[in-house]
């Protein structure tokens, strides 16, 4: 019994050591990139999210700034979309990513263009996966506290008022699970990469002894289809598809 | 055949080219409308070249018309024409010229460009005499119907009112232009007021300038019209003139040596009566104001001072301080106001310096001017504002500005007083109020760049979604389940309340344990078989449905019977009942009984009887 509480102590305090340790890199990687170092802060964000094996949305963000910082704009591109990705809400992130991608020489990006898209867009992505589970949660235990009054209640004009709480808040449930079912099934089924090289050479299918189509550059974010031998089955846009070499695209989502 | 062909060919290369010369040939020619003009009229100069390539026909060489100024042209018209099949075409440039001296000049020659060649046309001579010669153009007036009869000879006499043919008018002498000035000797910078001026006798329908007249060397400033006409009666040689001044300048030479306003020409409709019974008729005249020579001089060397910037007038300042006590970071505004009469305008600045801890920024300057009775008014306002940057005593001002005085024909200065500052501590950071609100402005956008890293943030993994965790699950499955059960709970006990006998038959057995318990904590033997008896009681009440009257031992055990239960346990029953009755009235009968054994007896039946009750339902 002793032992095992020993141990418990012993775990704890290695875990606070290990956060403290990795807040203090982050700490260090932080002033060395106010200071202009952002080499050396890269280095020690990028051991962070390594050692650590999470995916943090600004930890990639502040790599994706080190980046840009250092001139590397696929890399660059490829941090921020990982952050916007995971905190698609967030300002900052988005402005980052969009004011990267203005000195992209490709301009075809994989963009909305059908504004009803847009609109749904914007609006499933108003809240974060987490505050919908929240919200989801909360309207669950309240549709189930109000079914049961209504069921208990036997005056008729209470049981009405009850029944149009209810009905209520039946609609507003659907209406976030559904946005947490689709939000929940588009980040898992998210398979978007960014092109890591300029020039990298598009075929007609997956080997080079294929027909040349097009050349991309780096930083142009790409849908990825499939997935054979060496390539990717990729999508660039309207009327831009092909197959590319692995080594050239990096996924977005590696998790 | 060959020499044939030779000929042929030649004979055709002699056509082609004698052909192209004759289509190359141009006609040019320039003619004027009159040779004789007076000052007043006009001169039409038409300029016509006739020929295959007239259409690309340009006149160069017409600007430098000495004597003579254009008022109007080229009007430029193309003819073409075939005739018989012979095609001509012309083109004619027309130009109104207006004399501007007596005397007989030549214009000309002129140069017409046609297809790239040059033609020269000799000059014409024109005669320029005092007055009107040609008839003048006359402009009807609304009552011009009878001015038509002057076309028919013979009507002109038998006019109804005895009118004759209109008399010859002289207007030479009623009507001049003037450009008059105030003075016409000044320094360099020195204002001056030019006007145009009108005189006249006869009333002016409308008027238009066919002609401006340069003032080069002049800075020019020229105020607003004023609302109400400058117009006054003034006798010149003995006759009434009206007096009206047209336009009014401020001039100020901006170099010396003598500088030239050059005339200005008018067109002036004139409206003229011949008689009384006459309706007026309009007469077109032109006039011409008199050039004049400014005699500028530069200012005296003699005592110019070393920092002279050239500021010439009759001239003062005035500065003012907001605030002279104030805090680190708070602002005050230093106010230079120079006025008076002068070159002002093109005056670029005061020098003043900045002493260390003062920060002075460059002034908003602002300038009126204005034409007061005829004289030139100028006021340029200097506003700085200063912000001191630490605390002290500073001083401020003590600049001296020289400028040439013309009314005193020497130089003096213009002094800007010493202001003291005190600053003492401010209450924050530099620079906090500046309170003047010139520095607000907008701010611009100088550039674009990515935002700065996040520094505080917890490291967790964003990939994992609250959803996905198991916890999520549990607690919706528990929500769930817990409403679950709380409606079936409420559900039974809704049906159950909803029959009461039901549902005191369904819960008699199980108070009947109760009540049992709490008789067995009973310690006094009478009262204890009294709990026992009333316990036997409630529960035969609760299961069979009883009420109290029923209970009476024969009432009791042929219901018992007649639900089919078992004659011994109904005996048993009775036994007991009657037992307790004996027992609670008779004390000798309360001591015979086992009070442990009674109990154990009391629990054994009422079990045997649910049971059996249950099974007889059950059948």
């Amino acid at each position: 019994m002793k032992t095992n509480k020993f141990l418990l102590i012993f775990i704890i305090f290695l875990f606070s050591f290990s956060l403290i340790f990795s807040n203090g890199k982050l700490n260090r990687a932080n002033n060395l990139y106010s200071k202009g170092k952002y080499k050396e802060a890269l280095n020690l964000y990028l051991k962070v999210a390594n050692n650590k094996k999470l995916h943090n949305a600004y930890l990639y963000y502040n790599i994706g700034n080190c980046y840009f910082r250092m001139g590397k704009l696929p890399e660059a591109i490829l941090y921020y979309e990982r952050a916007h990705l995971l905190k698609p809400d967030d300002n900052e992130i988005s402005f980052n990513l969009n004011y990267a991608r203005s000195f992209l020489k490709d301009k075809f990006n994989v963009k909305v263009e059908n504004p009803l898209e847009l609109i749904s867009y914007k609006v499933l992505h108003i809240f974060s996966i987490n505050f919908l589970s929240y919200i989801f949660l909360i309207l669950f235990f309240l549709l189930n506290f109000f079914f049961f009054f209504y069921f208990k209640n036997r005056k008729r004009e209470k049981r009405r008022k009850y029944l149009y709480i209810f009905v209520s808040l039946f609609i507003i449930t659907i209406i976030f699970a559904s946005m947490l079912v689709i939000r929940v099934e588009t980040f898992k089924n998210f398979n978007y990469g960014i092109v890591m090289k300029n020039n990298s050479e598009v075929f007609s299918g997956p080997g080079k002894n294929f027909t040349h189509l097009f050349t991309l550059n780096g930083g142009t974010k790409v849908k990825i289809i499939e997935k054979k031998d060496n390539f990717y089955h990729i999508k660039a846009g309207k009327g831009f598809e092909g197959w590319v070499n692995l080594n050239n695209v990096n996924k977005i989502k590696n998790f | 055949m060959r020499k044939r062909i030779l000929i042929i060919a030649i004979t055709i290369g002699f056509f082609l080219i004698f052909n192209n010369n004759l289509m190359a040939l141009n006609k040019v020619s320039a003619y004027v409308d009159s040779k004789v003009i007076g000052i007043q009229d006009f001169l039409t100069l038409t300029i016509k070249v006739e020929g295959e390539n007239s259409s690309s026909a340009e006149v160069k060489n017409l600007e430098n018309l000495d004597n003579f100024s254009i008022i109007s042209g080229p009007n430029v018209s193309t003819q073409v024409s075939i005739i018989n099949g012979s095609f001509s075409s012309s083109k004619t440039f027309t130009y109104q010229l207006s004399p501007e001296k007596i005397g007989t000049f030549k214009i000309g020659p002129f140069t017409v460009y046609v297809n790239g060649k040059t033609y020269t046309i000799s000059g014409i001579t024109i005669k320029v005499v005092k007055g009107k010669l040609k008839k003048q153009t006359q402009t009807q007036s609304p009552f011009s119907f009878f001015d038509n009869f002057d076309n028919f000879d013979n009507f002109g006499n038998e006019f109804p009112f005895g009118g004759r043919r209109r008399r010859k008018i002289d207007l030479s002498n009623d009507i001049f232009l003037k450009m008059e000035v105030d003075k016409k000797s000044v320094y360099v910078g020195e204002p001056l007021v030019a006007s145009l001026v009108l005189y006249f006798r006869e009333p002016i329908a409308s008027a238009n300038f066919l002609k401006t007249g340069s003032m080069d060397g002049f800075w020019i400033y020229e105020p607003p019209a004023p609302k109400k006409p400058e117009q006054e009666n003034v006798y010149l040689n003995g006759r009434t003139f009206v007096r009206y001044v047209i336009k009014k300048w401020v001039l100020i030479p901006t170099k010396s040596g003598t500088l030239n306003i050059n005339p200005w020409i008018m067109s002036l409709v004139v409206r003229v009566n011949d008689s009384f019974f006459d309706f007026g008729r309009d007469i077109t005249v032109k006039r011409k104001s008199n050039p004049v020579n400014i005699n500028v001089l530069n200012t005296p060397k003699e005592g110019m001072p070393q920092n002279f910037s050239g500021l010439v007038g009759d001239l003062k300042l005035t500065a003012q301080i907001k605030k002279k006590n104030l805090k680190v970071g708070d602002a005050t505004t230093l106010k230079i106001v120079i006025s008076g009469s002068g070159n002002l305008y093109t005056f670029s600045g005061i020098n003043l310096e900045s002493p260390d801890g003062l920060r002075v920024y460059s002034p908003k300057v602002n300038t009126v001017q204005k034409l007061i009775n005829g004289k030139y008014f100028v006021e340029k306002t200097f506003e700085y504002i200063i912000i001191p940057e630490r605390e002290g005593k500073f001083k401020i001002g003590g600049v001296k500005i020289p400028f040439f005085n013309y009314l005193t024909k020497d130089y003096e200065y213009l002094k800007i007083p010493e202001f003291t500052i005190n600053v003492s501590k401010g209450n924050g950071n530099f620079p906090l109020n500046v309170g003047s609100g010139i520095f607000q402005q907008s701010p611009r956008l100088l550039s674009k760049d990515i935002n700065f890293i996040k520094m505080n943030f917890k490291l967790k993994d964003d990939s994992k979604f609250l959803c996905d965790l198991f916890i999520f699950w549990l607690i919706l499955i528990l929500i769930l389940l817990i409403n679950s059960g709380a409606i079936a709970f409420t559900m039974r006990r809704e049906k159950l309340i909803s029959n009461i006998s039901e549902y005191k038959k369904s819960v008699a057995f199980k108070n009947f344990q109760k009540e049992m318990k709490k008789c067995e904590k009973i310690k006094e033997k009478s009262e204890k078989i009294n709990c026992y008896y009333n316990s036997i009681n409630s529960y035969l009440k609760d299961k069979f449905t009883l009420s109290a009257i029923e209970i009476s031992r024969n009432n009791l055990r042929k219901m018992l019977i007649e639900r089919g239960i078992n004659e011994e346990t109904v005996e048993k029953l009775i036994s007991i009942l009657n037992m307790c009755e004996a027992a609670k009235f008779v004390k000798s009968e309360l001591d015979k009984i086992d009070v442990a054994k009674s109990f154990m007896e009391t629990k054994q039946l009422i079990n045997d009887l649910e049971k059996e009750v249950i099974e007889v339902e059950n059948k």
